[in-house]
């Protein structure tokens, strides 16, 4: 006997990825979804933006760590909303992780929420959390090849960050090739170089953020 | 990791369909999967076979429709296989490509007994 099933494996989480897209969206907040490997940056390119634009807007991080809330710790010092979450091994973040969350974390204050995925460039690529974008960061000393080698998380992304920009000389890197690699997979994708040591491209950064910031306030 | 949340989405998906139908046994699962999904079908065979254990499905046999990834050109039409995950028309080399496959994870129907 055959049984017609017809689903998507992964509907479960779209579903409340879709339930948690939607409270965002009533609260007016702007969230993104950064992804990239362990010691990418991630934490320190959130670091930037709040430093940057905490003044102007109101900004929470949900932080996500296999172990350890030490980058809570980091954020929570510079006086914005944080949360850690510990996925216990877990590899990625899930919707309802952040489902839960959100149950006692004061999202519908925030003008920005950044959600820092677990350092991995393959898994957290496949989960919608109900983000608004998603933003891979990349780093120098990682190498030029990594678009070709794990394109599903720059098709999926809206911004590449490429950090660590001062170690350039110091690195075999190919900063073009590497670009025209992330447009081949995804010709839409905005690139920005950064460098959270020297400063450079902090301001684009930081302006990147508040077009979306003031897409979005427009909007609703 | 991954594979073995999706074993255990995919162990849902399964009691699901079969609540009611009366089966005995799922002899194969039959998933389409897509070449831009992540997931690797060895890895979630084994994960399968770990969370299927005990229940109707022990012992069932995955089958994989792989789908390859087909981009259709939004300025010329062409419709061509993405190779080497370059989305660009081959034709036109227009960047404005729609995915007509090769996303795809589902699963399509089950065999039982």
């Amino acid at each position: 006997m055959e049984i017609k099933v017809l689903t998507d494996i992964l509907e479960a989480n779209d579903a409340i990825a879709e339930q948690n897209r939607k409270k965002f969206d009533e609260s007016n907040v702007v969230v993104f979804n950064l992804i990239g490997s362990p010691g990418a940056g991630k934490t320190s390119i959130i670091e930037v933006a709040i430093r940057k634009l905490k003044k102007k807007y109101r900004i929470g991080v949900i932080e996500g760590d296999i172990e350890t809330s030490r980058d809570a710790e980091r954020i929570a010092k510079l006086g914005v909303e944080t949360l850690q979450i510990n996925t216990q091994g877990g590899c990625h973040l899930d919707a309802n992780m952040i489902a839960s969350a959100l149950t006692g974390f004061p999202y519908q204050s925030l003008d920005l929420l950044f959600i820092e995925n677990v350092g991995n460039l393959v898994c957290p690529a496949d989960y919608a959390l109900g983000e608004d974008a998603k933003i891979v960061v990349i780093s120098v000393p990682e190498g030029h090849d990594k678009p070709a080698k794990y394109p599903v998380i720059f098709r999926n992304a809206s911004l590449m960050l490429l950090n660590k920009m001062d170690l350039v000389p110091y690195c075999d890197f190919d900063v073009e090739a590497m670009k025209q690699d992330a447009l081949n997979v995804n010709p839409d994708l905005d690139v920005i170089g950064i460098s959270c040591t020297t400063g450079e491209g902090a301001e684009e950064w930081a302006a990147w953020l508040t077009e979306r910031i003031k897409r979005r306030k427009s909007r609703g | 990791m991954h594979e073995l949340s999706i074993a255990s989405n995919l162990m849902d998906i399964v009691k699901q369909a079969v609540d009611g139908q009366n089966v005995s046994r799922v002899t194969t699962l039959r998933i389409v999967i897509g070449e831009l999904s992540t997931v690797v079908p060895d890895c979630l065979a084994f994960a399968f076979e770990i969370m299927s254990k005990g229940t109707v499905a022990e012992g069932a046999h995955l089958d994989f429709e792989k789908k390859p990834l087909i981009g259709k050109c939004g300025d010329c039409g062409r419709e061509f296989r993405i190779q080497d995950f370059v989305f660009h028309c081959p034709d036109c080399d227009s960047p404005r490509v729609e995915i007509l496959s090769g996303k795809e994870f589902m699963l399509k129907s089950i065999e039982c007994e």
